[in-house]
């Protein structure tokens, strides 16, 4: 145990860093849940209590939410969370923050196998006379190998010394694409809220490892069938992403995969029953991808095509990134600034490989994009997730392509210190950014406010014949639902009608009295209110959000 | 065969209309500079250390974020795709990929100095035109590639 922990400190630390990232003040920061967090919470909670979803659904295969159809799998996911924790911010983020975690280490053992036969970039920063000259060399040093007619100990001592290169090249590589997946501003957003995008990036990332090890045994690539399988279930996107990112697995592999020969029926049929819930549902699965596809737009393919450039474009990588507040940090790139130049060091780096492993993660960033790309509007951080992994490892990449270069050692030691200053200030600027400006500027994105008003209402509301609640906001009801736990079975009955349960109503532009008594209203800080108002919730930015009031 | 790809690949690449940039220069940096201080610094608020708001949201990091704004839009892919046509953009692709690997160090500095000449606010059209010229050299790259 000891030697395992010695042998591994370095993981386990980046480990313990990425959960501490990812679990610290989880519940607070974003401030609020969102309307899709609260309604998928709400879903898992009902399913925890009746097996039922919302709208009374035994045990769906897809959820109908708000209409979109969402699937499976991020919901059910929810659930033991919400067993364990209850019905809470805490709760409903848990999964994610957790799978984001274990992302960081399957993106560990990715990488590791990934590289575990790469050769050093070094020979690419080599004019043609050392290139040759290096080349020359590299295969004296085969053929010395092969042979040597010293005997077996000297040659094997040779192979052995490669080998231990290319482990330790391959561990570095895989230790740093942990290491910057952890910090990664882009990972970090997405693993500190509910998102089902977030449970792709890890099935996807588990599938390819997967794969990758299963390749001289069946039984893994079974699993890895199952785990394809399951991020098809998590997220719309994936429906384009899995299978585009399937082929182009299979065409990569190919020589390798074709030897199974007839076990390869299996895999087609795992993974055709994990589509299932997909293709019985085919047409309620396409509404989202429908109402946000580029086959809406007027110009289809050059709406595609600049799509997919813009998720390349050097300012949403690394200046401003995505736009809509929820997917990133006011004032952050999606990756930070020092990466910049790693990024062009990496590509150059897997350029250079000759093996076909590492090779691969040029075509899956190639690739990534396109689902990104098939929707609007870009670039979309989210729908971009597909890319994570693969630019934490190219930036690993730039690291040992910097590491491994034949400068001028006080040239390297320059410029190693530089990138040290700059990735010091990015990283502090980030989490600077993130946990002290981003709860005050993106408060209105992650709906901050709901709970407090949902809160105070919960108080007194037995005081009250009826209790109306502004829509302005929107989706209120959800809202209601979820912070004031009310009792899934009771709704059931009632969810057809979303402006009403139980004595809650809610309006949208004006209220009127219809039950007799006295009633609670809840109105936006511009709607005229009765004039006895009770309490004011103010958002964390200080603006005024809900004036709750009652009539006389 | 090969000079006719590159002479109608030339003629492409150099019929293109140049696309004009967002406005972002120098001066616009600079302008920027007071609202993105006041902005950051209220946010902060007075009860965090002077050190630490100073640190964080200061004159030099805003004016070089601003211009790493203004030298990314040169850079940018669909810039560039408008400018050379996507044919054009896999030329200058390859461009870069060869000046860097063959360590080209002179085209590598013209080409990293090129996006500055938009901070130092010089109309669109010389920076495009050097840009196709390397669009064309990596055309040429990639043809002697092919046997």
């Amino acid at each position: 145990m000891k030697s395992f922990l010695t042998k591994n400190l370095l993981l386990i630390s980046i480990l313990v860093l990425a959960a501490f990232l990812r679990f610290f003040q989880l519940g607070q920061n974003p401030p609020g849940l969102s309307v899709d967090e609260v309604s998928n919470g709400y879903n898992a909670y009902s399913i925890l209590k009746t097996a039922r979803d919302e709208y009374g659904n035994f045990l769906p295969l897809t959820f109908r939410s708000f209409g979109d159809y969402n699937l499976p799998l991020s919901v059910y996911t929810l659930v033991p969370s919400i067993a364990i924790f209850g019905l809470t911010e805490f709760a409903v983020r848990f999964p994610s923050a957790l799978f984001g975690t274990l992302a960081v280490l399957l993106t560990y053992i990715l990488a590791k196998k990934l590289f575990e036969e790469s050769q050093n970039g070094w020979q690419l920063w080599k004019g043609p006379r050392q290139r040759a000259d290096s080349v020359h060399g590299q295969e004296k040093l085969e053929s010395k190998i092969k042979s040597s007619t010293d005997g077996p100990p000297k040659a094997s001592l040779a192979f052995s010394r490669r080998e231990t290169i290319d482990r330790t090249r391959s561990k570095l590589i895989a230790l740093l694409s942990a290491f910057f997946l952890a910090i990664s501003p882009w990972h970090l957003q997405f693993s500190r809220y509910d998102h089902e995008a977030n449970f792709m990036v890890f099935f996807i990332v588990l599938g390819l490892t997967t794969f990758l090890y299963g390749l001289k045994n069946f039984s893994l690539l079974a699993a890895s069938a199952v785990f394809f399988g399951l991020a098809v279930n998590t997220y719309h996107g994936a429906k384009i992403w899995v299978p585009l990112f399937l082929i182009v697995i299979l065409f990569w592999y190919r020589k390798e995969i074709i030897k199974f020969k007839i076990k390869l029926i299996w895999l087609s049929l795992i993974l055709i029953v994990f589509s299932l819930p997909i293709i019985l549902n085919l047409q309620k699965s396409l509404i989202r991808g429908q109402s946000v596809g580029v086959l809406g737009q007027p110009n289809p393919l050059e709406t595609f095509i600049t799509g997919y450039l813009a998720h390349y474009s050097p300012n949403f990588l690394f200046i401003s990134g995505d736009s809509i507040g929820r997917h990133s940090v006011p004032g952050m790139g999606q990756l930070y600034v020092f990466e910049a130049p790693l990024v062009i060091l990496g590509i150059l780096y897997l350029i250079a490989q000759k093996t076909k492993s590492p090779k691969f993660l040029l075509a899956w960033l190639v690739i990534a994009a396109i689902p990104a790309a098939a929707a609007t509007p870009t670039p979309h951080a989210l729908r971009g997730l597909t890319f994570i992994p693969v630019w934490s490892i190219i930036t690993a990449c730039g690291v040992t392509a910097l590491l491994e270069a034949k400068f001028k050692a006080n040239l390297k030691k320059g410029i190693a210190f530089i990138l040290v200053v700059v990735a010091f200030y990015n990283i502090v600027t980030y989490f600077h950014l993130y946990y002290k400006h981003y709860p005050k500027e993106k408060a209105p994105d992650w709906s901050q406010g709901y709970k407090e008003m949902v809160e105070a209402v919960d108080e007194i509301k037995d005081n009250y014949g009826s209790i109306a609640i502004t829509s302005y906001f929107g989706h209120p009801y959800i809202f209601t639902l979820f912070y004031s736990r009310y009792d899934p079975l009771k709704y059931h009955s009632q969810s057809e009608d979303k402006n009403k349960f139980a004595k809650f109503e809610f309006f949208s532009s004006s209220w009127e009295q219809t039950k007799p008594g006295k009633a609670l209203v809840i109105t936006p800080p511009w709607q005229a209110h009765p004039p006895k108002v009770l309490k004011e919730i103010y958002a964390i930015n200080g603006d005024l959000k809900f004036t709750i009031s009652e009539t006389e | 065969m090969k000079i006719l790809i590159l002479l109608i690949s030339t003629l492409v690449v150099f019929i293109q209309r140049i696309p004009s940039l967002p406005i972002c220069n120098l001066q616009t940096a600079k302008q920027a500079i007071p609202p993105r201080i006041f902005a950051e610094q209220t946010i902060d608020g007075s009860s965090q250390a002077i050190f630490l708001t100073r640190f964080l949201h200061n004159k030099a990091g805003i004016l070089a974020s601003e211009l790493g704004r203004c030298y990314a839009n040169v850079l940018d892919p669909n810039f560039l795709s408008q400018a050379l046509t996507p044919l054009g953009l896999i030329f200058i692709l390859y461009f870069i990929y060869q000046i860097l690997a063959e360590r080209k160090i002179i085209f590598a500095i013209i080409f990293a100095a090129v996006p500055l000449a938009a901070i130092l606010n010089v109309p669109t059209a010389p920076i495009v035109i050097i840009y196709k010229l390397f669009a064309i050299i990596g055309l040429t790259f990639l043809l002697s590639k092919i046997e």
